[in-house]
Order: structure tokens, then sequence, then C-alpha cells
């Protein structure tokens, strides 16, 4: 089976443990957590290769989640690493922040459930595992011809 | 040219009604609490209370505490995480915290809807026994209280001395 493998980075512990267990209840995939205490901790735990989406929070003390999300994408080799704002923030300078300035791919809005989770990621995170599958799973051109 | 809406000697409705409003749709949906009209002035109680506190910047810049006494706490702690957490674990600081974040960003939502631009600070949080919350007489404040089946909880609001609301120009 695949699994999603998950960059949480939120300051608070509690918050981390309610975007897993809401992201395990919305049944989307199977993932593998890695936790992130703000930014800075986050950008020493963020590799593109070992990293399949990023759930990020917004204020944070030391590097704050959009200037995280504008630090991983500056890097030139994370651009296909969706980033999730899970933040209590919702005015919509803020959302377009996030969107279209720092390039993040979503935004939930806290409080969220997992059917939120659910609603908000499920092209996200099919996109994801599309292109984790393996060859023959993917259901290219070419596939079928050899079986 | 800008209209002065209130005193300076009285905390801004628009956003008492913003803190009111905000906190009313958050513990009605997940705590079953039920604002209180007109409340006795908690501020001054004796007991061991839980105190998270946000600061906004803009005009004006003003503060708000929410005082949560053990019970409370713990009631709306679990509805918030799912789980249980003790009044005296590391977690209660941990999610009251993200509790006034949250009520944070609806209070700037319903204020930026009506013109009002604010910046709001990460929370502090304060825990103790045998406290009592004192603000300095010459600011002006005003309180919104919540009751449920564990009890009450409050909210502190603290204009900063001297700044006066204005209306936001077209």
């Amino acid at each position: 089976m695949v699994t999603v493998r998950a960059l949480v980075i939120d300051d608070s512990r509690v918050m981390r443990n309610m975007v897993m267990n809401a992201l395990k209840q919305s049944r989307l995939a199977t993932f593998e957590f890695t936790e992130a205490v703000d930014g800075a901790d986050a950008l020493t735990k963020f590799d593109p290769a070992t990293v399949d989406i990023c759930f990020v929070d917004w204020n944070m003390p030391n590097v704050t989640g959009v200037e995280f999300v504008k630090k991983a994408r500056s890097g030139g080799t994370a651009f296909h690493i969706p980033m999730v704002m899970v933040t209590s923030e919702q005015t919509m300078a803020k959302i377009e922040e996030a969107l279209s300035q720092a390039g993040a791919d979503s935004y939930i809005c806290k409080p969220f459930t997992p059917e939120d989770m659910r609603v908000k990621l499920e092209k996200l995170v099919n996109k994801v595992l599309t292109a984790k599958a393996p060859p023959e799973e993917k259901g290219g051109f070419f596939s079928g011809l050899f079986n | 040219m800008a209209e002065v809406l209130t005193s300076a000697d009285t905390f801004p409705p628009v956003i008492s009604n913003a803190v009111r409003d905000a906190a009313l749709n958050f513990f009605k949906s997940s705590c079953g609490l039920k604002y209180v009209e007109n409340p006795p002035d908690s501020a001054e109680t004796w007991c061991s209370a839980i105190m998270s506190t946000i600061s906004f910047v803009g005009d004006p810049p003003w503060t708000f505490a929410l005082v949560l006494p053990d019970d409370a706490a713990v009631m709306v702690a679990h509805t918030f995480a799912g789980f249980d957490i003790p009044f005296d674990s590391p977690d209660m600081g941990d999610v009251l915290g993200e509790v006034v974040n949250v009520l944070s960003g609806e209070i700037v939502a319903r204020l930026d809807a009506k013109g009002i631009k604010l910046q709001m600070s990460l929370p502090t949080v304060i825990r103790g026994h045998n406290v009592c919350l004192h603000v300095p007489s010459s600011v002006s404040t005003t309180q919104l209280m919540f009751s449920g089946p564990k009890g009450t909880c409050w909210f502190k609001l603290v204009k900063a001395r001297g700044h006066r609301l204005q209306e936001p120009g077209p």
C-alpha cells in the first residue's frame, strides 16, 4: 500500500495531534507523519525526496508558516510538493497572501473536522498517490501492453 | 475625515460585539456554553484558573484575556481537542493557547468585514492556583461571561490607554 509522508508543522503539540488524527479519520490515505515545532524546525526536516505533502500553521515563532512555504519553494526543487495551510487566519487578504504570493496549494481554517480535510484535500492527496504509484498502476498510455 | 465612534473612556462596542459573537459561535457549537447578560464582575474571584491572552495591533490596540476556572478549562479543552487533558498538564496551556488563537482568527475576520484591520500576536497562557486578575483602573475594559454545566468562564477585554477607535475611511 502507498503511504503518504506528511510533514505537520505547528507550534502546538495538541494541534499537531489534532491535524494528524483528522487526517487519519479522513481515510484519504495511509499517512506517515513527521512533526516540526515551527518554520525553522520544518526547514531542517523538509526534504522533497522524503516528504510528499506539508500541513503548515501560519502564526509560529522563529519562522512563520508563510515564510516556510516561500523558503521551501525558493529552493526550486519543491514545486511539486503540496503545501496546505492549516490556520486560524481567515480573512480574504491572508488567504490570498498564502495562496497567491507564498504559493500554498490549499487553505484550511481552524477549527476543522475530518470531513473538512476530506473535502478540501481529496484532489491533492489523489495527485500525490498517483505520482507515487508504481508505473503499472498509473494507467498510462502503455500500461497493460505487457500484461 | 474619520469620525470618532467612542470616547477614550469606553471599550468600543464594535469590538466587544465581535468578541461576543465569535465566542458565542465557538462555545455554542463546541462546548454548550451560553452567554450571560449583565454578568457580575468575576475578575477578582480567587480560584484555580488558566488565562490565555492575545494582543491585537491596529486601531485601537487592545488585548483580550480568556479566563477559565479549572473545571471549565478541562471541559473546553476536552471538547476542543477531542481527548481528556488534566488541568495541571503541560498540554492544558497548549490547548488553551490554540482556543484563543482560533477565536482571535474569527474576531479578526469579523472586524475585517467591518473595515477594521488588525494583526494578532501569538497567545500567552498563564495558569495558577488562588489567582485573581487585576486590570489598571485607568484603562477601559469590558467583560463577557459564558456559563455551562461545568461552571463559568469569562473574557476580559482591555483597550490600550488613550486610543480612540475611528471609523475607516471610504
